[in-house]
């Protein structure tokens, strides 16, 4: 009785740990749904859609201590290809320290009735406040029938706003965000993994959304909204969350109108150059995400609230991204308890799961290639150590199967070969945690020889994993809403300059 | 054909370029993938 007893235990954690196998393929199958979709915007756009529309557009550029960049900036700004006189920048100036209210001074100087430099006395509340600064004066005059939300460092190609602007001809459009590229010169292995990665979170992901019929997020760097559309959604930008852009979208389509991702409107901004300050920005993100999922919490998996926020498809891409370390962790937890309880169910899990994971990374890795292939030329390293050279490997023991040989498998007496079998089983965790350390390396500021070859071999894709449980910790604990802003140092090119 | 045009049948060719590549590399990948079960 005792011995049934056992084995249904026995039985019933299996299953259990299945479970938790099968969870922790959520974040890979949901990506993998999502690049398939990507193709299918060539046949479903909105270009039929589009008419040859030149709204009048105020640029609005929330800077404090931007003096190194925003000169470059409104210079890119003021070259776009537009109807003369059709647009303005406003460059809202948040108590800034050091010299740019010097460069507004000459800027405004230099293109008069198009630029203009608002102060604010008392900064420091953070960019949603800057904007909302900006924002209450150009709704307070009828001129402007478009605003462009971005940031100071971004410059935007000749092209981009016609491209953008396009979809507004059509009424039920909101906004529209275009595709931010990664463009520091001269690049490093991370502005590198970033290019990359840009690629596979907006180039295709996005294409992907607006295939579904909406948008997570328009990105913060360039977001093209209609007057009457930032006049709906409460004439101002929410203050409450680190993550204003997304919340704007959701607000955005929440009232009803659609948002689109131009992919061939491309601006391009200068990103993080450390792990450090990548760690930074990026739980800042993360933190902001967790909040909106926290906000939005009466629409999640209820597609009668809303028929785009509340599907099932928008709801587990969205948490296959903001709860991603707990998916994988789950992954990890499932094939190690496997392991202990049914050796030959674990090791057939395992060759399951990672193999599927490898065709997953053959398939988004090639595609990208192929989506960009600008950008793949620069960075097709990145892309291919994306997931880390080791991961890589432990996806060739799981399609080559060299225990099935062995005769490690499972036995009374502990060995070498369980350990390592626990090590390749838990490779998830385990790559997570080693990309915290890697964070703590750079922290402690070792030299790039030695963190460059970590973050290859550990990989980008567990570092964006351990910072995504960086900013689960760090919501759990309640620290500090800070807005702490990314440092540009001026270093962003366009291709040709 | 002005220029508003020119740019949208530019960027829909891209679209319709993406759309191949994908096929071409979904083939591609099966074809691995069918090769690689027959293997083993």
């Amino acid at each position: 009785m005792e011995s049934d007893n056992e084995r249904a235990m026995a039985d019933a954690l299996t299953i259990f740990c299945l479970g938790l196998v099968l969870l922790g393929m959520v974040p890979t199958a949901a990506s993998f749904a999502q690049f398939v979709l990507v193709g299918a915007h060539g046949i479903w756009n909105h270009y039929a859609r589009c008419r040859d529309h030149t709204p009048r557009v105020a640029f609005v550029l929330p800077a404090w201590n931007e003096a190194d960049v925003l000169g470059a900036s409104i210079d890119s700004l003021m070259a776009i290809d537009y109807p003369a006189g059709a647009w303005r920048i406003y460059v809202v100036d948040d108590a800034s320290t050091d010299h740019t209210p010097e460069v507004m001074q000459e800027k405004v100087a230099q293109y008069p009735g198009s630029v203009f430099h608002l102060r604010r006395e008392k900064g420091g509340q953070g960019k949603a406040h800057t904007l909302n600064h900006g924002i209450a004066i150009i709704l307070e005059e009828s001129w402007a029938e478009a605003v462009m939300i971005m940031d100071a460092d971004v410059l935007f190609e000749p092209v981009t706003l016609r491209r953008m602007t396009r979809h507004l001809a059509d009424p039920r459009i909101g906004g529209v965000t275009a595709y931010v590229k990664e463009g520091s010169y001269p690049g490093s292995l991370l502005s590198r993994f970033i290019a990359f990665e840009y690629i596979t979170a907006q180039a295709a992901a996005r294409r992907a959304q607006n295939v579904m019929g909406g948008l997570a997020c328009m990105a913060g760097g360039a977001q093209l909204h209609t007057r009457e559309n930032l006049i709906a959604i409460g004439g101002a930008i929410d203050t409450s969350t680190l993550a204003e852009d997304t919340f704007t979208t959701f607000k955005t389509q929440l009232a009803g109108r659609r948002v689109l991702f131009e992919p061939n409107a491309i601006v391009w901004a200068e990103e993080p150059d450390s792990i450090t300050a990548l760690w930074k920005q990026r739980v800042r993100w993360g933190r902001g995400n967790l909040q909106i999922s926290s906000a939005f919490l009466d629409l999640w998996f209820r597609p009668w609230k809303n028929n785009l926020l509340g599907d099932l498809a928008f709801g587990v891409l969205w948490f296959s991204v903001a709860a991603m370390p707990l998916f994988m962790l789950a992954g990890s937890i499932g094939l190690v308890g496997l392991y202990l309880l049914w050796t030959p169910l674990a090791l057939k899990a395992f060759a399951w799961t990672w193999g599927a994971t490898f065709v997953s990374y053959l398939f988004q890795t090639l595609f990208s290639f192929a989506i960009d292939p600008a950008e793949a030329k620069r960075s097709w390293f990145e892309g291919l150590a994306f997931p880390g050279l080791l991961s890589i490997g432990v996806m060739m023991l799981a399609l080559l199967k060299p225990f099935d040989s062995l005769t490690w498998a499972h036995t009374d007496y502990w060995s070498w070969a369980d350990l390592l079998a626990l090590i390749v089983l838990g490779w998830t965790a385990i790559s997570t945690a080693a990309a915290w350390v890697i964070y703590r390396l750079d922290k402690a500021g070792v030299s790039k020889w030695l963190r460059d070859p970590l973050l290859v071999l550990f990989g980008y894709g567990p570092l964006l994993c351990a910072i995504a449980c960086g900013a689960i910790v760090a919501e759990l604990r309640r620290s500090d809403l800070k807005w702490d802003k990314t440092v540009k140092s001026g270093k962003v090119r366009m291709p040709g300059q | 054909m002005n220029d508003y045009e020119r740019l949208l049948r530019q960027d829909s060719r891209n679209e319709s370029r993406i759309f191949w590549c994908e096929i071409g590399i979904v083939l591609f990948v099966g074809a691995l993938v069918v090769a690689y079960v027959m293997i083993t």
